[in-house]
């Protein structure tokens, strides 16, 4: 399921490496530029995204990302892609020679463009999770002047899931044991279980936020201490914006290739 | 409805992005303000949590082929009120494109918009000018399906023409934009019947959860929170004309193409009249932009449809297989060098993970 892959890397960003101390604001922008990048380049460009994978793919096993769930939460979202792409290569028909013999439709330039682009940036984003705890990145938020209120309702939403999930795992096995036999209940008693499992997770909800609010809470990010810009940090976004910009910019695919294959110039 | 980062083009995302921002931060002002916000906090949090794990839910559409999903929008916002509804749905895609790929980052402010903006601001105030005060269950189904489906089919028009006018995909809008508002039209009822037996639900529990929701803003009329939509649409279109214009096609557009289609030249054949020609005359006189550019020497004229366009790669025989080398060579430094760095962890013992 993808909820356990989800709590999988949402665990990990508990973990202590290298990529896990950068610090999260410096991480959240590098994610955004490289984005940026990806999504910049023209509806044909296949073969220059690919020096782009290097930063989800370095970052990922610097940040010892486990690499199952991973591809399982990309696999989730490929099926919208791949339907969305998919008419471009019945589409667009034009002849594109790559050999004297061999030539390809130009709708499966755009098609495989459009999913190599979901990869990657689908890829950056789980990787910033996976290395960044919640708490952490809704302070990098913050601090990008992300309003208070907006923080706020990301922090409950993202606690109350789990109360929710609690509940539905108790209420679920409740049923289990009075009816055996059915795996799910019936349209009428799911009903009625779904409305009391509303009320008492709502009841829930508020005796926790009453008890934080108690306990001094005052709306900010609860973490061990403020994060703040390293040198590292810098020098992090420095070489991730240059890469951007290099491979974006420089033909640097076209340059290994002319090595590669020589006598193969435009 | 969630859209992806490869269909959007950066203008189009950005703009979205900043837009939706823009409403994010006035949205979280006014909830601020609201005196009752403390107290709407716990339950912003379940419900958004309960429509998350509605959202998950995909159900087919028979005949279609295809799935949809509840919105939630103007559930969140009858419960809540519009600027915590807004913010709660917000907070819904970010978690949803953070943790689950459903749906891009760039494409947030998109998908922002799309999902939040029309039930809560546009869907809200028809829903109450339907339900009235406090409605039998026929008019609060009749209500929330009427809010609902408004709501859901300009979400879907605004993701068809944000998906043509990126230019990734080669969907044609005409065919698009009715495809997606055909589709959302069930999806619509079902989620209006599913909002209306959810208030039927919480009104005959907690009475109280409805009462201090909405009546103060319904008093004030139910037009009152359209002023913000109107302001926040028209700075939307003014951003997305000068920089989406930078961007704009150089192909011709849909009647230009048309007529060229039909009568083999880009613009009308027939000769102007003496009062069209003069008006032109004035027209070239006095226009700042003629053809959306700055007056500047005559620039390479616009290519006939269907020549390559000007972003294509230089893609001849042998640069075609260049690219290719080049980018097996790229992905297979990247491997290698993500290969070495797990060689040489596997040789260091292993830090303990906090």
């Amino acid at each position: 399921m993808s909820c356990h892959a989800a709590q999988e890397l949402d665990h990990h960003g508990a973990a202590a490496t290298p990529v896990h101390r950068l610090d999260a604001l410096a991480k959240l922008l590098a994610t955004l530029l490289f984005v940026v990048t990806l999504v910049s380049f023209p509806k044909y460009a296949v073969a220059p995204l690919v020096p782009l994978a290097a930063f989800p793919v370095l970052l990922g096993v610097l940040g010892q990302v486990p690499a199952r769930p991973l591809l399982r939460l990309l696999l989730t979202g490929l099926p919208f892609v791949l339907f969305a792409g998919a008419f471009n290569v019945v589409a667009d028909a034009a002849p594109v020679r790559l050999t004297t013999d061999v030539s390809l439709r130009a709708g499966w330039f755009s098609f495989a463009a459009i999913v190599l682009k979901y990869l990657l940036a689908a890829g950056a984003v789980l990787v910033l999770v996976a290395t960044t705890s919640f708490p952490r990145l809704l302070q990098a938020l913050n601090r990008l002047r992300v309003p208070r209120p907006f923080t706020l309702l990301l922090q409950f939403l993202y606690r109350y899931l789990f109360v929710l999930v609690e509940e539905t795992r108790a209420v679920g096995r409740a049923h289990a044991l009075r009816d055996p036999h059915r795996r799910l209940p019936d349209l009428h008693t799911a009903t009625i279980l779904l409305g009391h499992l509303f009320l008492r997770t709502w009841e829930r909800a508020e005796r926790v936020y009453r008890g934080m609010c108690l306990r001094g809470y005052d709306g900010a990010v609860p973490v061990s201490r403020p994060g703040c810009l390293h040198g590292r940090d810098v020098l992090f976004m420095l070489a991730v914006a240059g890469g951007c910009l290099a491979a974006r910019c420089l033909p640097l695919v076209g340059w290994l290739g002319a090595l590669a294959v020589p006598g193969s110039g435009n | 409805m969630h859209m992806s980062d490869a269909l959007l083009s950066p203008a189009v995302g950005g703009t979205l992005a900043a837009t939706a921002g823009g409403v994010v931060a006035w949205s979280a002002r006014r909830f601020q303000q609201d005196p009752a916000a403390g107290r709407r906090v716990p339950l912003a949090g379940v419900l958004g949590a309960f429509v998350f794990a509605g959202q998950m839910l995909n159900f087919t559409i028979p005949g279609t082929g295809s799935s949809g999903h509840i919105g939630g929008g103007v559930l969140l916002a009858v419960l809540l009120g519009p600027h915590a509804g807004f913010l709660t749905l917000a907070a819904i895609l970010v978690i949803q494109c953070l943790f689950f790929m459903d749906g891009g980052l760039l494409a947030l402010g998109a998908n922002i918009l799309n999902l939040g903006f029309w039930p809560c601001f546009l869907g809200l105030p028809l829903y109450r000018l339907l339900a009235g005060a406090s409605p039998a269950r026929a008019r609060r189904a009749l209500a929330s399906v009427a809010a609902v489906t408004l709501s859901l089919e300009l979400g879907a028009l605004g993701v068809a023409v944000q998906t043509v006018l990126s230019g990734r995909t080669d969907l044609p809008l005409a065919a698009f934009a009715p495809l997606m508002l055909l589709i959302h039209l069930p999806i619509a009822l079902a989620e209006g019947l599913v909002t209306a037996g959810v208030l039927e639900f919480v009104a005959h529990h907690r009475p109280e959860a409805l009462a201090h929701a909405g009546p103060a803003h319904a008093a004030a009329g139910w037009w009152r929170p359209l002023r913000p939509v109107l302001v926040t649409l028209a700075l939307a279109a003014l951003t997305m004309a000068t920089v989406l214009a930078w961007f704009a096609s150089p192909h011709p557009d849909g009647l230009e193409w048309s007529v060229a289609r039909v009568t083999g030249q880009e613009e009308s054949p027939h000769e102007p009249g003496r009062l069209v020609a003069a008006l032109q005359h004035v027209q070239e006189r006095v226009a700042l932009f003629p053809d959306y550019a700055p007056r500047s020497p005559p620039e390479v004229a616009a290519e006939a449809p269907g020549a390559v366009e000007s972003d294509w790669p230089a893609v001849s025989g042998g640069g075609a297989l260049a690219g290719l080398a080049g980018a097996l060579l790229t992905g297979g430094v990247t491997v290698l060098t993500a290969a070495l760095i797990l060689l040489l962890r596997r040789r260091r013992p292993q830090r303990a993970v906090a």
